[in-house]
């Protein structure tokens, strides 16, 4: 169940809207925040604090890219291999994350830590390579400070 | 007045319409996948695209209105290219799998791509698969199939209000799925497979068995589980029973169904039904012929007749039977000198209806189904319809997808999504609130509407609490009464759907009276049985002819012995539960039960088994050996009903034809009944069903002259071409306490009336049990949480009476402190819990001691 | 005339012609066969008894228990009861031909989708009973295994019955939209 907080949040969302179904696209965002992905669960807080279908939020969250559809790692790891940051080694990067925590590419590492998604330019290209570790912005990484960086997040 | 020329047709029109359906009224067919008569319109499909004149683009016809001198042309070249293109398209990704595809022979695709379709396809790239989804027991769903016309999808949140299914991952992969996107969670009304125009969405009963060209026999009959009476169409093959399927536009249901009605039917051919009569010989019921069980009941019945007179027989009628089965049965009966009979309509149909008729005139429950979804407010007591009567239920959801105000009274869930308010006093003080309601509407109106004199009377001094004072006596808002109030009266078409709850109770049933004569309103009595109402006009009562004509007059009850050729006793006979009583209590002796199961289907089961063991002879007439028929002395095997001809009459008090699909060897409930009575010599000349009806119709005044004829041709609606019996106007006194709110507090056992099942029938059928295999405790999240307990766990729910042991399931749909429990499962019935009270005037028995406690198992 | 008539009676030249010709046929092969020894070889595309073809790989029937072949048949003596077999996929639980109505057209050949039902080269199958000439599936298969099983009903398949479904295979073998090749 989503916390009292969320589902005020949701339903400020929902007065925002002359139709709750709106409020959709955010509400599920909120609640994504919450579960870590879109669970059952997820849906059905959802569905009951807007008053719309689960299977319809479902058939709408399935046409967005940026919902999660399945469980993911405490931390996601969204990384751009576009030209910039492939040119200044960003797949090393990849193939290190691979072999230190063991995350593949659209995968969670074994620890449930982290997730990956390999991700198109962030606009970034001056400081390649660039990531997002959930919402962090983190710059000119090499294989030394990535590590660094990662161990912040446990 | 519009006049079009479709095809050098010229069409006059009165009012606008699509060209669509201008063109079908006019026997024009225009090809179209997604366009369906009772679905909103869509324009998806692109299949309709037809010529119009000054109209630079093709059009599709299903969504484009008529103009005045609008040129149409609904087959060219151009349009035959442009449906080819369709087509191909639609066909990229489907299988082509018609050789083992059910749909194939009834399938739009199949037709449309014979009359336009490309020969070969130009795509050549690997098509897009989805697993054919399995996981559910009843739905079958072929994604490849599917031609994405959402039909399924706007049925299931448009029509029927479920939600349930969505189309999901639009885009190149489209899929229509339910939720979990397996197994579906809905109400399995399959109303989604009746508008399928492929392949995609199937039902997993018949999957395989059959093609559709292979049916021998359609047959259209009505459907055996509810009082609604859906018309139906049974499709035969080879003297088996293939499944049944409702048509668009036909009947009271107009074409829905409900999950009981679509998937139920496989009981008929379920390996339990009882195939020879059966004696009770040491003890132990075996097997016997014909003969000797007829010749034993007729013989012990006319003993204890002659012992200790004809008031020591009763019989118990049944709902499931039909109006000749019933018919013969209490001529029986009262053939052996006893006005001892009843039936189940006793638990609140049949009182309900006596105060509403009493009150208001006859007749007053007679109201079409279509009324509801043009009411400006529909009010719910009692009872929950989507269960109950669920395509009542579906109807009551229109109206408020129109904007009707719709407010419960009680637990509703299956409208919990449509209705503007629910109110949820104590399950005894609906009358509370309803006094309030007609307080509060009586100040708001200023004045009563003056047409019924002695009911007018009746409500000045009814003593009504006020709004502030109802609310207060069960913790509801004051500011929510006046407010409903306020809608009520202000709509100008209310009407009010009244369960067996309220109508069984005295109180409840003539608020309800008073508020449908202030509101000017309908009143839609909830029926659960098939033919509860054929049981109340055939006269399975204690105190009433056929026709319903009462017994104490001298007049009427003469004629009518007269031309039976018997003298029918005076006194009126035992109601249903008295006559439980006084079987314990020795008065009566024996008792022929036909097509009931008391010993479940009453409430305080454990004395009702008592008493009915105490009976000197029991003959139990049924289909399957219930749980009365195992007590019985004699039990006689009858048939379903897809093998006898009959009627039923609805809960709207329309008869409906009841027709033989399928013969297999066995009597009919009448034919028994006058093969009984022959031998105690009674004059019973039945060759077949409509031998009793012509009997009915010369019988009993209300259906005077009525035959199958007038039946099939329409002319069945109350008061057919008979008689109603009038001036009978009856208006009993309201109780002390109705006004008065139980002050106990804690949770409270309710009667959960399951919508995957109604009783003896439905749990022989696989399907419905697979759906709802086993009978649970049902508790609100709240409730549940506070006795610790999670969805799947076991409980001991208790009362003075028993407990019994359920796995608990959680239901969000539930308010307040209330437990519910289902009385359909053998040995774990909700009325082997609780107790009851006679009320004093409708003889129904109202459920009481409600209070238990749960604890963890 | 009457000259000619009486050489014709008095040297019995009619009869000496018809020894001629006996004598003639005496020496040349002869021609009837003598049939329960002498079997007659049947022609390809002959339609003899039925069978329903046996898959070499699975040992199964080939039949969809798609029906057409009973939807098309002139004389409707073939009766087909489906369900749902254990793998979900629909199959025959009966499939029945009525060989004393039959007719021999092989419309029910042509209609298959999957080329699972041929007529056989085989004639012989007389009996004394009604139910030898009712078939059954299992008759029909053992039909399969014994005249056409191997090579020949390959051979038989290639030459003459053109099932469709070989020629609009897709994946998993399902038939596919497509234009037949050459």
């Amino acid at each position: 169940m989503l916390s009292d907080k969320t589902i005020e949040e949701v339903e400020a969302l929902k007065r925002r809207y002359p139709d709750p179904r709106g409020a959709i696209l955010p509400s599920l965002y909120i609640a994504q925040r919450e579960f870590g992905w879109l669970s059952p669960e997820a849906f059905e807080a959802v569905s009951i604090v807007l008053g719309v279908p689960k299977a319809h939020l479902r058939g709408v969250a399935s046409f967005y890219a940026m919902y999660r559809h399945k469980p993911v790692g405490r931390h996601l790891i969204q990384l751009c291999t576009n030209v910039s940051c492939m040119i200044f080694g960003a797949e090393d990067l990849v193939s290190l994350l691979k072999n230190r925590y063991g995350a593949e590419v659209g995968g969670t590492s074994p620890d449930g830590r982290f997730s990956l998604v390999i991700m198109e330019c962030i606009g970034a290209c001056e400081a390649a390579p660039a990531m997002l570790v959930n919402e962090d912005f983190h710059n000119n990484l090499t294989e030394n400070n990535i590590t660094e960086i990662l161990e912040k997040y446990k | 007045m519009i006049t079009i020329t479709i095809n050098n047709k010229e069409i006059r029109l009165e009012r606008p319409v699509t060209v669509l359906e201008a063109a079908k009224a006019n026997g024009i067919k225009i090809p179209h996948f997604c366009h369906h008569g009772i679905l909103e319109q869509w324009g998806g499909c692109r299949m309709c695209l037809v010529e119009v004149e000054k109209m630079p683009r093709l059009q599709t016809a299903c969504t484009l209105f008529v103009t005045d001198g609008m040129v149409v042309m609904t087959e060219s070249e151009t349009i035959s290219n442009a449906r080819r293109s369709v087509l191909e398209f639609i066909l990229i990704n489907h299988p082509l799998d018609c050789p083992v595809c059910d749909k194939a022979g009834e399938c739009k695709l199949q037709d449309y791509v014979m009359q336009y379709g490309p020969t070969a396809g130009r795509f050549k790239e690997p098509k897009i698969r989805h697993p054919e989804g399995l996981n559910d027991p009843l739905i079958v769903r072929n994604q490849e199939r599917c031609i994405m016309c959402t039909r399924c999808v706007r049925m299931c949140s448009g029509i029927q209000g479920a939600s349930a299914i969505a189309v999901t991952n639009r885009g190149n992969h489209s899929s229509m799925e339910p939720f979990s996107g397996e197994r579906f969670d809905c109400e399995y009304c399959g109303n989604c497979l009746t508008v399928c125009p492929v392949g995609a969405i199937m039902s997993r009963l018949h999957r395989y068995s059959y093609r559709s060209w292979q049916v021998t026999d359609e047959i259209q009959t009505v459907c055996p589980f509810c009082g609604v009476g859906c018309t139906m169409i049974a499709q035969v093959r080879d003297n088996a029973l293939m499944r049944v399927v409702p048509k668009l536009g036909l009947g009271s249901n107009k074409g829905l169904l409900c999950n009981r009605g679509r998937f139920g039917y496989e009981y008929v051919g379920s390996g339990e039904r009882l195939k020879n009569p059966l004696i009770k010989k040491n003890g132990k019921l075996q097997p016997a012929s014909w003969e000797e069980a007829l010749d034993t009941v007729a013989s012990r019945l006319k003993d204890i007749k002659n012992s200790s007179g004809g008031n020591a027989i009763a019989g118990i009628a049944g709902a499931r039977c039909t109006n000749e089965d019933n018919y013969a049965f209490q001529k029986l009966i009262r053939g052996l000198g006893s006005n001892n009979i009843d039936s189940i309509a006793r638990m609140g149909f049949a009182g309900g209806q006596r105060i509403f008729e009493g009150m208001l005139g006859p007749g007053v429950t007679s109201t079409p189904l279509s009324g509801i979804a043009d009411s400006d407010a529909v009010l719910v007591v009692g009872g929950d319809p989507s269960e109950v009567n669920p395509v009542l239920g579906v109807h009551i959801r229109m109206a408020f997808k129109k904007g009707a105000k719709v407010i419960t009274i009680g637990h509703a869930p299956g409208l919990g999504r449509h209705r503007t308010a629910g109110l949820l006093p104590h399950p005894q003080a609906d009358g509370v609130v309803m006094g309030g309601l007609i307080s509060a509407i009586l100040k708001d109106k200023k004045s009563l509407p003056g047409g019924n004199r002695p009911l007018e009377e009746k409500i000045t001094v009814m003593h009504l609490p006020s709004a502030d004072d109802a609310a207060a006596a069960c913790k509801l808002s004051a500011e929510d009464i006046g407010r409903l109030a306020k809608q009520l009266a202000g709509a100008s078409s209310v009407s009010i759907v009244v369960g067996r709850e309220a109508g069984g109770n005295k109180d409840t049933a003539m608020l309800v009276s008073v508020l449908s004569y202030i509101l000017n309103a309908r009143i839609y009595l909830m029926s659960e049985r098939p033919n509860e109402q054929g049981l109340v006009d055939m006269g399975c009562l204690p105190d009433m002819l056929p026709g319903g004509r009462p017994l104490a007059e001298e007049g009427l009850r003469k004629k009518c012995g007269a031309s039976w050729g018997i003298d029918i006793p005076a006194d009126e006979g035992l109601t249903l539960m008295e006559m439980i009583q006084a079987a314990s209590s020795g008065g009566i002796k024996a008792m022929y039960v036909m097509g009931e199961n008391p010993a479940f289907n009453l409430p305080d089961t454990k004395n009702t088994e008592e008493a009915l063991r105490r009976l000197d002879f029991l003959v139990v007439q049924d289909i399957f050996m219930t749980e009365t028929a195992r007590m019985a002395d004699v039990v006689l095997p009858a048939l379903s009903w897809i093998e006898k001809d009959g009627t039923y009459t609805n809960a709207e008090r329309k008869i409906q034809r009841l027709k033989k699909a399928i013969s297999i060897t066995g009597m009919e409930d009448w034919k028994i009944v006058a093969e009984v009575g022959k031998r105690i010599g009674l004059k019973m000349p039945y060759g077949k069903a409509a031998d009793i009806m012509k009997e009915i119709a010369r019988v009993s005044p209300l259906h005077a002259g009525l035959t199958y004829a007038d039946i099939e041709g329409g002319d069945n609606l109350w008061p057919y071409k008979g008689e109603p019996h009038k001036n009978w106007f009856s208006f009993p006194e309201l109780s002390a306490d109705a006004f008065t709110s139980p002050a106990e507090e804690g949770l409270c056992l309710m009667l959960e009336k399951p919508l995957f099942h109604s009783g003896t029938l439905s749990r022989k059928s696989p399907a419905l049990n697979s759906i709802s295999p086993e009978a649970v405790l049902r508790l609100s999240p709240a409730t549940a949480s506070g006795l610790n307990l999670k969805d799947g766990d076991f409980a001991k729910v208790s009362t003075e009476k028993g407990s019994l042991s359920l796995k608990v399931k959680i239901d969000r749909g539930i308010d307040g402190p209330a437990a519910f429990v289902s009385n359909n499962f053998e040995g774990r019935g909700l009325f082997s819990l609780t107790g009851y009270r006679l009320d004093p005037v409708t003889k129904s028995p109202l459920t009481e001691g409600r209070q238990i406690s749960i604890e963890k198992e | 005339m009457e000259f000619k008539k009486i050489i014709k009676t008095i040297f019995f030249t009619e009869i000496l012609k018809g020894m001629a010709l006996t004598f003639k046929s005496m020496l040349s092969p002869a021609v009837t066969r003598q049939y329960p020894e002498e079997k007659h070889p049947a022609m390809p595309g002959f339609r003899g008894l039925h069978a329903l073809v046996v898959d070499p790989a699975t040992g199964k029937e080939k039949c969809i228990a798609c029906g057409l072949c009973a939807a098309i048949c002139p004389s409707q003596c073939i009766y087909i009861y489906s369900t749902e077999g254990p793998d979900n996929k629909k199959f025959a639980e009966r499939y029945e031909i009525e060989l004393t109505r039959c007719i021999y057209c092989a419309f029910c050949v042509e209609a298959c989708p999957v080329g699972a039902i041929v007529l056989t080269e085989h004639y012989e199958y007389t009996d004394y009973s009604r139910e030898a000439l009712y078939m059954t599936k299992e008759k029909l298969m053992a039909n399969w295994n014994k005249y056409m099983a191997g090579p020949k009903g390959e051979e038989y398949f290639k030459k003459f019955w053109h099932p469709t479904a070989d020629d609009y295979r897709a994946y998993d073998g399902q038939p596919m939209f497509r234009k037949r090749e050459g």
